[in-house]
């Protein structure tokens, strides 16, 4: 499963890449925008990986429009299941509680994940050069987990694009912000935790523009 | 512009780079969450 928030800039930027590079391959239920809300999500869990992304804190994961999705005390069936989620703070409390619950991997930030995008490329936000440095990492891993790679290899993956990432950057505000989501990414559970293997498929064109409109504020 | 995907977060989580000094004087949740991001 799939489930990914577009609503805001950071939604926007973050689904935009996600659906370029991670849901052709990806099986469903896909959940993006208006779908990605609880009663889907918490009745959907079958197979054995769970990508969301959204707005979070250390308890809680929302999905679109800040609805939430499931947080410490509401969790869905997770039971031998890998989880990577690409919000804020959810490897504080969320994640730990995922793996109490039966999951047997979880990926996400213990910290705000935190990134530079141009505004501009709202409406093809997969072709934002600025927001790829850290967005390109995680889409890296979750491509990893797809090709039957373990908890470890693919969050080693996701680390080893940031730091090169981190070497090239010149801008500071950038660097510093690729060394934060670096330094605040975690991993929990079994390392040699792995799926099988998803087919790669990689869109031959690039996705028409998203044009649903944004919140703005 | 800077974002994040911070929930109910007291400072913005997107915000244009041309605001991020307004915002810094402005903010000190703000002032503290780049002072984390930025050693």
């Amino acid at each position: 499963m799939i489930c990914l928030a577009d609503y805001d800039f950071p939604t926007r930027s973050a689904s935009g890449f996600l659906i370029r590079y991670v849901v052709p391959r990806s099986e469903p239920p896909q959940l993006v925008g208006e779908l990605c809300r609880k009663p889907l999500f918490t009745t959907l869990t079958f197979g054995d990986l769970i990508i969301a992304m959204g707005h979070g804190d250390p308890d809680t994961l929302t999905g679109q429009n800040e609805a939430v999705l499931m947080d410490t005390e509401h969790i869905p069936n997770v039971k031998g299941k890998i989880i990577k989620l690409v919000s804020c703070e959810t490897g504080q409390k969320l994640g730990p509680a995922l793996i109490d619950k039966g999951a047997v991997a979880f990926q996400g930030f213990k910290e705000d994940f935190v990134w530079v995008m141009d505004g501009d490329s709202i409406l093809t936000p997969w072709a934002d050069p600025w927001a790829a440095k850290a967005l390109l990492p995680v889409v890296d891993s979750i491509n990893a987990i797809l090709d039957g790679k373990t908890n470890q290899e693919a969050f080693k993956i996701e680390q080893d694009g940031f730091s090169a990432n981190i070497a090239k950057e010149e801008d500071e505000l950038v660097r510093s912000c690729l060394e934060f989501d670096r330094d605040n990414a975690v991993s929990l559970g079994e390392p040699s935790a792995h799926i099988i293997r998803r087919p790669r498929i990689t869109l031959p064109i690039p996705p028409p523009p998203l044009l649903l409109p944004l919140k703005l504020t | 512009m800077l974002v994040s995907l911070g929930f109910k977060k007291p400072y913005p989580t997107a915000i244009k780079l041309e605001d991020i000094p307004d915002e810094l004087e402005r903010n000190p949740a703000f002032f503290d969450f780049l002072k984390r991001v930025i050693k």
